[in-house]
């Protein structure tokens, strides 16, 4: 399973993106792997559209990744979550970082689809692994 | 046909029991919640050029200006720069409510 994260939704949804080739480049592979929405990633995208036809573009580009959305049986504790905030806090993370993080932490074989650099040069899982990452820059 | 053996909890038994009660066949809810959540597991299949169509259908199909968060230069790998701008639009909408 494949968690996508804010920068690729984004990266996808206007074609000026300076990852949108990248990113495009990559999504038959991710979809064919299965793409996962989760909550926070979902809000945070919230915050970016503010426009009728990016909404659209949102819903439709839903419907090409043939996405999933989070099911309850992937909602992680606020405990777990709010303790791994609290051990990377002097590297100030989001939730939705963390929420991506701990995911991958309880299902071993899920990978994040990210362009932020920090998944692999700051953010750890709880026992000291690295996140695994579905595509590696 | 195949049977399926499964240990219940107090609350799938009680829950079995109201489906009961309601004149439910429990056998069909579960065939049906099997198949549905096997349904959410499997991605329909398409080649790697259908996705790209696809894909690049959506900018023609949904035409508009150039996100905002693209004219301000937000990088949105930066996650201070993200937060940032979320942060504004929050604190934006509460203004306009207060």
């Amino acid at each position: 399973m494949i968690l996508i994260d804010t920068n690729v939704i984004l990266a996808l949804l206007d074609r000026s993106d300076d990852n949108h080739s990248a990113a495009r480049e990559q999504t038959p592979g991710m979809r064919e792997s299965g793409v996962l929405l989760v909550l926070p990633i979902l809000a945070e995208v919230t915050h970016f559209l503010r426009a009728p036809h990016l909404y659209d573009r949102f819903d439709d580009l839903l419907d090409t990744l043939d996405a999933r959305y989070e099911q309850t049986e992937h909602l992680l504790s606020h405990t777990e979550t709010m303790g791994w905030l609290k051990r990377h806090a002097s590297h100030k993370p989001d939730y939705a970082d963390a929420h991506l993080v701990m995911l991958t932490a309880r299902n071993r074989k899920w990978r994040v689809w990210s362009f932020d650099s920090e998944f692999q040069t700051i953010w750890r899982r709880p026992d000291g692994s690295a996140v695994p990452m579905a595509v590696r820059r | 046909m195949k049977t399926l053996n499964i240990r219940l909890g107090r609350r799938e038994a009680d829950a079995i029991k109201t489906l009961r009660a309601a004149g439910e066949n429990v056998s069909e809810v579960l065939r049906e919640a099997l198949v549905a959540r096997a349904a959410k597991k499997t991605t329909r299949k398409a080649s790697k050029a259908e996705v790209l169509a696809k894909l690049d259908a959506i900018y023609d199909r949904h035409p508009g200006p150039v996100p905002e968060y693209i004219e301000l230069g937000i990088d949105a790998t930066n996650r201070q720069q993200m937060s940032a701008y979320i942060r504004s639009k929050i604190l934006r909408k509460r203004g306009k409510k207060a």
